[in-house]
Parts: C-alpha cells; structure tokens; sequence
C-alpha cells in the first residue's frame, strides 16, 4: 500500500495545476481530430523539460489519459472519432446523438471511462511492483531478449505485414546506433555534422509522429470538419446518467475486463481494446440488433474498455521497458528523458516519483471525468478547426518543441528529415511504432548485448540462449511472428476469395 | 494489378536496396567490434527486405497502396525546409511566422484572396504571440536570432 502515502504529492499546488491543465488540454486535443494521443504526447515532452521529473511525468499521463476519452467527443457529436481509440465509441454514440442524446452519451462516455480508467489505474498499482521484483532475475541477456521481444511484438500486432514490421523495428535499432558505441565509445555512422552525438530520441519522436500528421493533413483538401452539424445538447441529470451507467454493469464489466488484458498485451493500444470489447458486448447482449443504432451498452463498453487500457498499457512499460501501446512507447522516451530506467529500481530508488506518477493517474480519472463533463459542450469547437490551421500550427510546434531540447538546430533537421521519410514509409506499409520502439530501446538492447558478450566470454551461445527465462523470452518472440504469419496468410487467403469472387 | 505489383515490386527492391547499403555501412568498418550490432541488426533486415523481395516477385503479398499526393505536399514541405534553413538567419519567430503564414495562405480553402490573407495573417500573428510567450517568456529557452528575431 505503499502509493496511498504518495497521495499528498499529487496535490502540491504546482502538481495539482499541472494536472488540471494537462486533463483540460488533452481533452481538447483528443477531441481534435488528426491529432492522435501519441503525436500529442510527443509534442509535449519538450515542454516537460524545465519540471521535476515527478511533474513532467503527472502532465504525460494527464495528457495520455484524457485524450483518449476526450477523442469521444468529436465522434459522438460530429461522428470524428478524435483517436483510433475511439472508433467503436462512435458507432452507437453518433447514433444516439442524431436522436437528441448526445447528453446522455457524453455522460456515459466520460462515466464509463471513468470506471474502466481506476480499475485499470488499480490493476497498474497492485501488478507492477511485483513485475518489477520479478526484473530483478534478469541480466543483460533477459534483458536483451526482452528487449527483441518488445519489438517483434509491436511489429507483429500492427495489422499490416510483419516482415515490414520487423524491418521498421531494424531501422529504429539501426539508427539508434548513429553517434557513438555505448560501451567502446567509438565514434559510428556521423555521416554529416548534424548527426553528431547521434538521434536525440526526442526529436525523433517528434518527427515521426508530428510531420506525417501534418502531410495528411495537407493532403485532405479543402475545409476539414468545417461544416460538420453540431448536435443538440439538452440538458440531463448527471446523476441519473451515473445510476443506468452503472446499471449497465454488464457491457461496463466485458470493457473494463478487455481494456484491461489488451492493455498488459505489449503494442495493442486502445483501439484493439475498444473494438473488441464493443464487439463481445454486442455477442453476449440479449438484443443485438440494437447496437450501432444508438445503444448505450456500444458506448459504455467501448470507452471503459480504451480507458481501463491505459494503466495496464503501462505494467510492462515500468517493469520491463516494453509499451503497452504505442503512446506508451513515447512515454517511455520521457521516463529515459528524466533519468528514469524502467525496472525495480523505480519502485525502490525512484519510488517518490513512480507512485507520485501513479497516483495523478488515479486522481486524474476523476478530474477527467468531472471537466469532461463540463468542457464537453466547448470542446467540440474544436473539430471545426481547418486540416490547414492544424497543420500550420503543428509544423511550429514541432520545431518550437525540437529546438528546445538541446538548442540546436540540427534536432530540428534530424526531426524534419525523418518525419518526412516516415510519411512515404507508411504510405507504403511501415508503421512508426517499431521503428520508435527500436530506436528508443535501441542503445539498451546494443549495451546489454555488449555486456552480456563480455561476461559470456567463449561461451556467447549457451549465454544467450540458455536460462529458462531466455527460452521462455525467446519462444514469446517466436510465437508473436508467428502468429502474426499466420493472421497474414488468412488475410491474403480471404482476398484472394474475395478477388476470384 | 499489374500496375500494383510493378510499385510494390520496386518499393520491396528499394527496401532491399536500402538495408543493403545500412549493411554495407555497417560491415566495411574497421573496428569491427564497434560495429558488431549495428551489423547483426541491418544484416537481420537485409534478410528480411530479400524475404519480402522474394514474396512479391512471386505476387505473395496482399498490401497494396495508393500513389502519393505528392504534388500536394510538396509546398509544405518546401515551406518546412525553407523556415528550417531561415531560422538562422532571420530568426526563429520570423521563420516560423513566414512558415506559418505561407501554409495556412497556400492550404486555405477560402476563395476570396483578401479574406484568405487577412485570416491567415491573423492567425500567424496571434499563434506566434503565443508561441512567444510560452517558450521566451514561460520556459525561458534562447531561440536562435538572426537579423531580425
């Protein structure tokens, strides 16, 4: 029990603040369609560099918590899902705000998010530490493996072909290998003087998620959501929207309990979470036929499920390094940005400031749900903001955020460069998430390699691929490819079908 | 479909193409024990770019893809690289103010020149305001300054 006696940090005046603003503006960025969770959090890191890392760390969990259930916003009332995490929100709560209940849906968004948000926040509280102790076995070669295995999964669970996966997750450990040898210390791959000292992660990110946003947001012509139809806000009873929510303990249960497990599943992320549990509750209601023609059950499942995501995204993150989801993978650059390894010894060394972290994510679900409720009606203006304003503005966030990690112009270059590479990559099928993962855990996998070799000596092989947590590493990373091989083959089957049909 | 394996058959040779010479960056070294990962891991995607080469010459794949609207985006992109080369010469918020102004001008879908101009100078004026008092005046960064600011 030891975060409860953390709680007294997250209300410090300054922390308090900073989750106020953090909950209120990712609210209004996740209603903000084309700007997803992760590029919003990526954007954010630079500004986070001036705080404690306590802070900094409270302000990106705000920031990731409530732009997900704010994404629900724009998609009940103006059928823009705001995330990917909150498409299957939309398919009963567009529908119930074209019959004149986008009251009751927005309060049974924020409600249920609420709910799934502290279980899976709890699920975080009582898993991790004992995760964490479990870390402790592992030496260079778990963690290594460990470190492979993040890697192969996140390529593997993205939905398209897993060999560009697995190229993608290449490329990011490649890069990342630019500067300097982390145990030799030689001088590698500076092939022009902006690459010295090698890719700040920070920049990267930013690159990777900013720009590629900003060229499809360029490329959609004309006024986005301009002249999109506002629905009717009528006013309802918050409280009698709380006692059917909870009423609805079934479809509130199915989301909480899938959002939970497809969070801890590494790179799965709220939209897998939210489409599933969506689509069980539809399976096991007594009326199916009900559902995408404005069934609160559609909306309560769906947004306990993308919120009660978010804390268990986070266990193998703080445990072992690996995200949950690929907004965790960007957390996980400003866990490395502030001195914080993921491991035990955030638990022991760094515990002030993980369970301080922790607990604004518990105090953060209720501020949450208590300003979504109160922005909901204002923050829809926020979709009516053109595709060419938006991308104008992220272009100077971008490079504003850039430069003001190191002072130096060559981030931004770095920034830009990969940013545009990374929008014709995935044009052309390569996702940015194992590219991220790879040169984020990029110089952890090479030193743990290195080390793991110079304690192996003569002996690399048996090092390696002997232990038991090795081989139980090693088959994971096996059956995640797989896996996924095998989903490919299914696909190319069925469009195979589908073409001779 | 012809036309659709022709570009996923070049986009699979330029992948390979691609690992191939991070391989060779990484193999032709001298100190071959400080390029140890970085040439495990190109020579792992150099075999899985001649994987993926071999699945779509033999038509295995299912992905296929539009082609890009690159005439679209090229004057954002110019417009990047131009902001980013003048920052150190004109300044930060002068770059980053022309780069505003000229894509929201360039993007705007609004007809009337004088309202498209009149709108979007105005959003640049008040968006780098912003920007001003947030990083000069809040978080107290020292952005680059050139002849102007």
């Amino acid at each position: 029990m030891e975060f409860i006696q953390y709680f007294a940090e997250v209300f410090t005046p300054i922390n308090l603040m900073i989750l106020v603003f953090g909950t209120i503006g990712g609210l209004l960025l996740g209603a903000t369609p084309g700007l997803s969770p992760t590029m919003a959090v990526a954007l954010l890191i630079p500004f986070t560099f001036q705080m404690e890392p306590a802070s900094s760390l409270i302000m990106l969990g705000a920031v990731y918590t409530s732009t997900v259930a704010g994404g629900a916003v724009s998609g009940i009332l103006v059928n823009i899902p705001g995330a990917p995490a909150n498409i299957a929100t939309i398919m009963d709560g567009h529908p119930m705000s074209k019959q004149g209940r986008a009251t009751e849906a927005l309060h049974y968004c924020f409600i249920s998010s609420l709910v799934g948000g502290i279980v899976g926040v709890l699920l975080l509280i009582f898993f991790t530490p004992p995760l964490a102790e479990l870390a402790l076995k592992f030496g260079p070669a778990e963690l290594f493996w460990i470190s492979i295995f993040g890697i192969t999964i996140i390529a593997s669970l993205g939905g398209g072909s897993i060999l560009k996966g697995l190229i993608a997750g290449g490329v990011g450990l490649w890069l990342s290998t630019i500067g300097y040898n982390p145990v030799l210390g030689e001088e590698r791959f500076v092939f022009s003087e902006h690459l010295a000292g090698g890719i700040h992660v920070i920049a990267a990110l930013i690159g990777l998620f900013a720009i590629p946003q900003v060229l499809s947001l360029v490329a959609s012509s004309g006024l986005s959501h301009g002249k999109v139809e506002l629905a009717e806000l009528r006013s309802r009873s918050v409280l009698r929207s709380f006692l059917y929510n909870i009423s609805r303990i079934k479809a509130l249960t199915i989301g909480t309990v899938i959002g939970s497990i497809v969070g801890v599943i590494p790179g799965a992320g709220g939209q897998i979470a939210g489409l599933v549990a969506y689509d069980q509750t539809k399976k096991m209601s007594k009326d199916p036929s009900k559902f995408g023609k404005g069934e609160p059950d559609g909306v309560i499942a769906a947004e306990s499920a993308n919120n009660a995501m978010v804390g268990p995204s986070l266990v193998p993150l703080l445990t072992l390094g690996i995200p949950g989801s690929p907004t965790a993978a960007v957390l996980l650059g400003g866990l490395l940005i502030n001195g914080l390894f993921p491991g035990p010894d955030l638990f022991t060394v760094h515990a002030a400031v993980t369970w301080t972290f922790i607990d604004s994510l518990l105090v953060g679900q209720v501020f949450m749900m208590i300003f979504g409720l109160m922005i909901a009606r204002y923050s829809v203006f926020v979709t009516r903001i053109p595709n060419h304003v938006m991308a104008a503005a992220v272009i100077v966030l971008a490079i504003f955020g850039t430069y003001s990690v190191q002072n130096s112009i060559s981030d931004v270059i770095v920034m830009m460069v990969l940013g545009i590479l990374m929008y014709y990559a995935a044009r052309i099928g390569f996702s940015a998430a194992p590219l991220v993962l790879g040169l984020i855990l990029g110089q952890l996998t090479e030193t743990n390699f290195l080390q793991g070799r110079m304690i192996a000596g003569d002996e690399v092989w048996s090092y390696f691929l002997g232990g038991s947590i090795n081989k139980i590493v090693i088959a994971m990373c096996v059956l995640s490819i797989a896996y996924a091989i095998y989903s490919e083959r299914k696909q190319i089957a069925k469009r195979r079908r589908e073409a001779v049909a | 479909m012809r036309i659709a394996l022709n570009r996923r058959l070049f986009v699979a040779l330029l992948v390979a193409m691609v690992s191939g010479l991070m391989f060779r960056a990484s193999y032709f070294q001298e100190n071959s024990e400080a390029y140890l990962f970085p040439i495990i891991v190109a020579g792992a995607m150099l075999a899985f770019s001649l994987v993926s080469l071999v699945r779509e010459v033999f038509d295995l794949c299912v992905e296929d893809f539009d082609a890009f609207p690159f005439v679209r985006q090229l004057p954002v992109i110019v417009m990047m690289i131009a902001a980013v080369t003048l920052v150190e010469i004109l300044g930060m918020y002068v770059s980053a103010f022309l780069a505003l102004a000229m894509v929201s001008v360039w993007y705007s879908p609004e007809e009337d020149n004088q309202r498209r101009l009149i709108r979007s100078l105005a959003f640049s004026v008040g968006f780098i305001a912003f920007m001003y008092v947030l990083f000069s005046l809040m978080l107290n960064v020292q952005l680059p300054r050139g002849i102007l600011i």
